[in-house]
């Protein structure tokens, strides 16, 4: 059994976390991805088609998420993001573009930073609390970046199976919230020829088995009463043939009535209020 | 929830059958990035099963569920196999363009695309006494300007982006259009699914083949995704691939599958496109309610 006591007594945490990356994703793959339209329409697929279906699933099961929105997202679809924020789901920074933090200056993450906090609050009038890096590396900078813009937690790291403090080095320290790639589900479905994705151009993964495999990890965070995280982008998690299988997903956790669902905040909420007595 | 589109007949969902006639174009695109590449065989082979056998098999299998399909087909593909257009036409099938032999349009000035559309539909002309109406960009991206290209040549629709489940007016210099896009989708496509080619190597990775079994629950589980939401289903099948005596049992399966529901509309691309114009509007607003 676990070594954590969750909240409302339950078993294990569930949190659903969402990469509103849009086609932002594909322009930091290959720049040359802006003259190239059917590419682009692949991002645009999540804002315009997955998005609103997604929200609708998550009303359906009452369920609030958190969005890590990158300004670019934002800046570009207004609407949807003030329409996520509306029906009462958190929304977290994710910087303005979606560069490889790790191969670039301290000095421009800082400002991508900056520039990403900010059009969240222009555009959708948020101050966010949470912060998760964009899909390649990172550094420390990028934290403290993050820290410096309002972030109180991360959640980019794979350390752990349940949320731990960070510590920046610079006499601050951030919650983080792990996440793991077997619960990612673009790295199973984006699919593209040119520029190619994956690298080495691999199958589409088959639906049924990576829904499961999303359910055999939670299986095994709810025994051994963990944090299990579920990342989604609606450009590749909700196509007409997946959202069945995710509608499926949440039906199974939720009806097992094992897990307390919390956004980002919520945990970072809790995490804080509690100390070190959860663990 | 998402507003349902307006289908013929009341029917619940759109099926367009559609399928890139790519013949061994796309093997001998790869093969020219190697010296003597313009000798090698076996590659090229992989791809002309699908005009020799896999398009036949295709076609039968249409004639025994009594359907219409949309071929694209590249300009040499056409030149090379003039029987077999002949056969696409007369079975009722509807042929679109598919660039000559397979060009990325995205690497080509607009003049030289405007070359290859124009010599494209005096070929079709030719064989079947008819310019194509429909569009599929071959091999990847096209141009910002490629739409207004095939607009202002007698092309009405596009099957080519990746943004949408359903038709739309295409935006030609900052206007909504009647140039409809009838969008389709990876994860609809058999080439990603099963293609495969040891050198030069397909996929470039060299991922292997996928299972057949997998391939039909992810292919059957978007159908009744885009039949509960009243979408356009648009396959993306190669001849080539599907024509293969087991891979055609996936297609098979499948339209035994989507005919069982009954309430599904099977279009040709042209039908797609005119039902979409007339009776949704640039703001894609249904006009006769």
């Amino acid at each position: 059994m676990s070594d954590v006591k969750w909240a409302n007594g339950a078993q294990c945490a569930a949190m659903l976390t969402v990469n509103l990356d849009a086609e932002f994703f594909w322009l930091a793959v290959d720049p040359s991805v802006a003259e190239r339209p059917k590419t682009i329409s692949m991002g645009q697929y999540g804002m315009d088609r997955g998005l609103p279906r997604l929200l609708d699933l998550l009303d359906e099961f009452g369920l609030k998420a958190t969005f890590f929105v990158p300004g670019a997202t934002a800046h570009a679809y207004a609407p949807q993001v003030n329409e996520v924020r509306a029906r009462g789901h958190e929304i977290a920074l994710r910087g303005y573009e979606l560069l490889n933090w790790g191969l670039l200056p301290a000095g421009q993450c800082a400002d991508d930073m900056r520039k990403g906090a900010q059009t969240l609050k222009d555009e959708i009038g948020v101050s966010p609390v949470g912060y998760r890096a964009p899909i390649a590396e990172f550094t420390l900078d990028t934290l403290r970046a993050a820290a410096d813009n309002g972030a109180l937690y991360d959640s980019s790291l794979s350390d752990d199976d349940r949320p731990f403090w960070f510590d920046l080095g610079d006499g601050r320290r951030m919650l983080e919230l792990p996440i793991h790639w077997a619960l990612y589900d673009l790295p199973y479905f984006a699919f593209n020829y040119h520029p190619p994705m994956p690298k080495g151009q691999g199958r589409l993964a088959n639906y049924t088995q990576v829904f499961n495999n999303f359910y055999e990890e939670y299986l095994g965070y709810e025994a051994r009463g963990l944090c299990w995280v579920l990342q989604l982008d609606p450009q590749t998690a909700c196509t007409p043939g997946r959202m069945p299988l995710l509608r499926e997903l949440l039906d199974k956790i939720q009806s097992r009535q094992k897990a307390w669902f919390a956004t980002g905040a919520q945990m970072y909420e809790y995490w804080k209020s509690e100390g070190d007595t959860v663990k | 929830m998402e507003d349902r589109l307006y289908w013929k007949d009341g029917a619940r969902c759109a099926v367009m059958l559609s399928f890139d006639l790519d013949g061994d174009t796309t093997w001998k695109n790869g093969n020219a990035h190697y010296p003597g590449g313009d000798k090698f065989l076996k590659a090229a082979s992989v791809g002309s099963y699908g005009p020799r056998r896999g398009a036949h098999a295709i076609l039968d299998l249409l004639k025994k569920y009594d359907l219409r399909g949309t071929f694209f087909v590249p300009g040499k593909v056409a030149e090379d196999n003039p029987d077999l257009i002949r056969r696409i036409d007369a079975e009722g099938h509807e042929i679109g363009q598919h660039g000559y032999t397979h060009e990325l349009f995205f690497s080509y000035t607009l003049e030289q695309q405007a070359a290859i559309i124009d010599r494209c539909q005096n070929i079709f002309c030719d064989l079947i006494g008819k310019p194509a109406q429909g569009f599929r960009t071959p091999s990847g991206d096209w141009s910002r300007g490629t739409p207004k290209l095939l607009f202002e040549r007698g092309i009405n629709y596009s099957s080519s982006m990746r943004g949408n489940d359903r038709p739309y007016h295409t935006v030609i210099d900052g206007k909504k259009t009647d140039f409809i896009e009838i969008p389709t989708r990876w994860e609809l496509d058999d080439y990603v699914a099963t293609a495969y080619n040891y050198f030069p190597s397909e996929p470039d990775g060299q991922d292997r083949i996928s299972g057949y079994e997998l391939v039909y629950d992810n292919m059957s589980r978007e159908f009744d995704g885009y039949y509960e939401y009243g979408l356009s289903f648009v396959t993306l099948i190669h001849p080539q691939v599907t024509g293969q005596p087991g891979r055609l049992r996936i297609l098979d399966h499948l339209l035994a599958h989507i005919k069982e529901r009954g309430d599904v509309w099977f279009a040709r691309g042209c039908e797609l496109a005119a039902w979409y114009r007339q009776h949704y509007d640039e703001r894609e607003v249904r006009r006769d309610v």
